[in-house]
């Protein structure tokens, strides 16, 4: 689209309400960038309206003090949400006081001296519609007196989330947390240290009835305070816990809270080595509408555990990600067992690679034969017959990671015919990976609509690779390789122009923990 | 054989361009326009009537891209009513349709003004976030240039305008 005789200026045409659709498009920071061009893009691009959303931080070029106060002006009152990155208290006070309809506040830290007022009480005392509110690296913010304001001046506020050091100081204001609590729908907690532990007993003890409670994220380490927990909240429909040992005992108090409740929608455990069969089968059958469901480190199932498990899977469960370590005696005969048809992002991660019978996946073709709905895929198995199956049968694919693609070669891609709209691709311990390799890849009907492509290790791909991936990956705006020595930004910059956006290249050690986030996603990933 | 009977039995109505040219579409197709759909029960056309629907705002050549669209995506989901907060995504486009923008600016701009007048919400939605896209990632200098876009700040302005904004950029 870029050729232009001079003097052209089609976008001028638009009317004034078309440019602002197009500009309700982009970033805070295109938008910024916009309102530069000229009088007229100044006028659209400054509508309030287009500023529901801000994210601004102390760290950024443009904080100068006195910008909050002309920020609140200019922006007339529309900020709906608002992401304060360790602002000074006193910009922050001042973003709040001009911001009467604010719906959802994310503080990450405070940076300065404490203000004139505690964000928290200006927040009580002049945002009265707040919905949502989080709480990232606030130590001292939350005391008795503010959390009480809290509770006058936001009588909508429903969500709730505190990290651990946020959490920290609720150990002196367990009234005024618990009267706070009694009317949330989504209450996040995460607790670590050994000292937070008494504060949350104490407070599972403390905490009443909360009647419109639908969702729990905790972490902690004590069965018996889940247990309380679970008694004082009978609407609870979605529970991710972290830390905590999920065993049978657990999975049985939680059919009791199913049957109560009506079935959970959504489970996320991160520690299961005791839950066996029994208690996953309990919880399966006391779940009829379960829409998403979380397993990792389930040790103690095993392939039985798998077969019974896949038996009763709710058919609208939309996402399933098993992952941690080895299920032992699961066979690929288990992996072909059907899955529910209307399963939308599948994370399959079992380690079973390192053991001499590791499973290859392909029973999936037929675990998945009437999943058409699935999206995204997540495996770390892999198998050259696997990959072409996949791509055939899921029409709506658009992320496909396979994490160990040792047993992948290059006959894959000459095998693959057809190809679903795929967006991102992830191949990582891809040990055959060559230019030869690539370029295959490259001539597969993969490559037409990749956006991101992350392959690893990439320590033999030359400039060969860059060119096949250009000339045959014209929409692509991020490329990941990992362990390259051979490829450089300079060459990115040479390719550039095959491609019809701006293209990312991540090299070196971003790369590297890019490659490595997924495998440690399902252990440490925060909420 | 079944669905070929229904496909034979599809009414077909035409669309008259601005220019004259009669195009016949499946009336299914020409229905994702909320305008010639809203015409068609205002006017109480008939199915089977031969008149062409005048479209006196689209040309022959945007007219036939708009069909093009229309007949890919026949078979999509009716669009969802869209929360208005909703987190707004320009990354997700199928490829089709990238594939379908890659058009001179004159085209994407005249598509634009097309889908709006026939009140077509994918393929406005599609053609803006392709705009978007063009934005996207650019600074002020490059976009200008992308566009055409003439600059008519004063110098202290511009420098003003660049210092008020200048805390929109992330880290």
């Amino acid at each position: 689209h870029l050729q232009l005789n001079e003097g052209d200026c089609f976008i001028e045409w638009l009317p004034d309400e078309l440019l602002t659709q197009i500009l309700s498009e982009l970033d805070q920071t295109s938008l910024g960038r916009c309102a530069q061009l000229s009088r007229r893009w100044q006028r659209l691009a400054t509508q309030p309206r287009l500023w529901r959303k801000i994210r601004i931080g102390c760290r950024n070029p443009g904080m100068t003090p006195g910008l909050a106060l002309c920020l609140s002006a200019q922006l007339a009152g529309a900020v709906l949400e608002l992401h304060a990155d360790r602002l000074a208290a006193d910009e922050l006070v001042h973003l709040l006081s001009g911001s009467p309809d604010l719906q959802s506040l994310t503080i990450d830290g405070i940076s300065g001296p404490p203000g004139s007022e505690s964000p928290l009480v200006t927040l009580s005392r002049c945002c009265r519609r707040l919905r949502s509110l989080r709480l990232l690296r606030c130590g001292g913010l939350l005391s008795a007196h503010s959390l009480a304001q809290l509770g006058a001046g936001c009588p909508h506020l429903a969500h709730l989330a505190l990290d651990f050091s946020s959490c920290a100081s609720l150990g002196g204001s367990r009234e005024e947390f618990s009267t706070l609590a009694c009317g949330l729908e989504s209450l996040s907690l995460a607790f670590f240290s050994a000292h937070a532990e008494q504060t949350v007993e104490h407070l599972a003890l403390t905490i009443p009835v909360c009647k419109r409670l639908s969702r729990l994220s905790i972490g902690c380490s004590r069965e018996s305070v889940l247990l309380q927990l679970l008694l004082r909240m009978p609407r609870l429909a979605d529970l991710t816990v972290r830390e905590l040992r999920f065993t049978d005992k657990l999975a049985g108090q939680l059919v009791a809270a199913a049957e109560r409740s009506g079935g959970f929608e959504s489970l996320d455990f991160r520690s299961c080595q005791q839950l066996t069969e029994r208690g996953l089968v309990a919880l399966l059958s006391a779940c009829p509408s379960l829409r998403r469901l979380r397993l990792s480190d389930c040790r103690a199932l095993g392939g039985v555990g798998y077969r019974l498990a896949a038996a009763r899977l709710p058919p609208g469960l939309e996402q399933l990600r098993l992952t941690g370590w080895a299920w032992p005696g699961l066979v690929e005969a288990d992996l072909a067992l059907p899955l529910p048809r209307g399963l939308r992002e599948l994370e399959l991660l079992l380690n079973q690679q390192g053991s001499p019978a590791g499973l290859c996946g392909l029973g999936l073709r037929a675990g998945l034969a009437g999943c058409r709905e699935l999206t995204k895929l997540t495996l770390d198995l892999c198998h050259s017959d696997l990959l072409p199956a996949l791509l055939t049968q899921l029409p709506r694919l658009r992320c496909l990671r396979l994490t160990d693609c040792r047993r992948l070669t290059y006959q894959a891609w000459g095998l693959t015919a057809s190809s679903p709209d795929l967006h991102e691709l992830m191949l990582l311990q891809w040990s055959s990976l060559t230019d030869e390799a690539v370029a295959d890849l490259c001539a597969s009907p993969v490559a037409r609509g990749l956006r991101r492509l992350c392959l690893s290790p990439c320590l033999q791909l030359t400039r060969a690779s860059l060119a096949s991936i250009a000339s045959s990956c014209p929409w692509l705006t991020r490329l990941t390789l990992n362990g390259c020595r051979r490829i450089s930004q300079a060459d990115l910059q040479l390719a550039q122009p095959a491609f019809e956006q701006r293209v990312e290249l991540i090299i070196g050690r971003e790369a590297e923990a890019a490659a490595q986030k997924l495998q440690f996603l399902s252990d440490t990933e925060l909420d | 054989s079944q669905l070929s009977n229904q496909r034979a039995a599809m009414p077909n109505i035409k669309l008259q361009s601005s220019d004259n040219e009669i195009f016949e579409v499946e009336l299914e197709i020409a229905k994702q326009s909320n305008t010639i759909k809203t015409m068609l029960e205002d006017l109480s056309v008939s199915d089977d009537s031969d008149d062409p629907v005048p479209l006196p705002n689209v040309n022959a050549a945007i007219l036939k891209k708009v069909i093009a669209w229309c007949t890919h995506h026949k078979d999509d989901p009716p669009p969802v009513e869209e929360d208005e907060y909703k987190e707004r995504r320009t990354d997700d486009i199928p490829t089709w349709d990238l594939e379908f923008m890659k058009v001179d600016q004159g085209t994407l701009f005249e598509i634009i003004l097309a889908s709006n007048y026939l009140d077509i919400k994918g393929l406005l939605d599609v053609a803006c976030k392709t705009v978007a896209n063009m934005i996207k990632g650019k600074s002020p200098e490059e976009i200008r240039k992308t566009f055409n876009i003439k600059c008519d700040f004063t110098a202290e302005e511009l420098e003003q305008v660049r210092k008020e904004n200048e805390w929109c950029e992330e880290k």
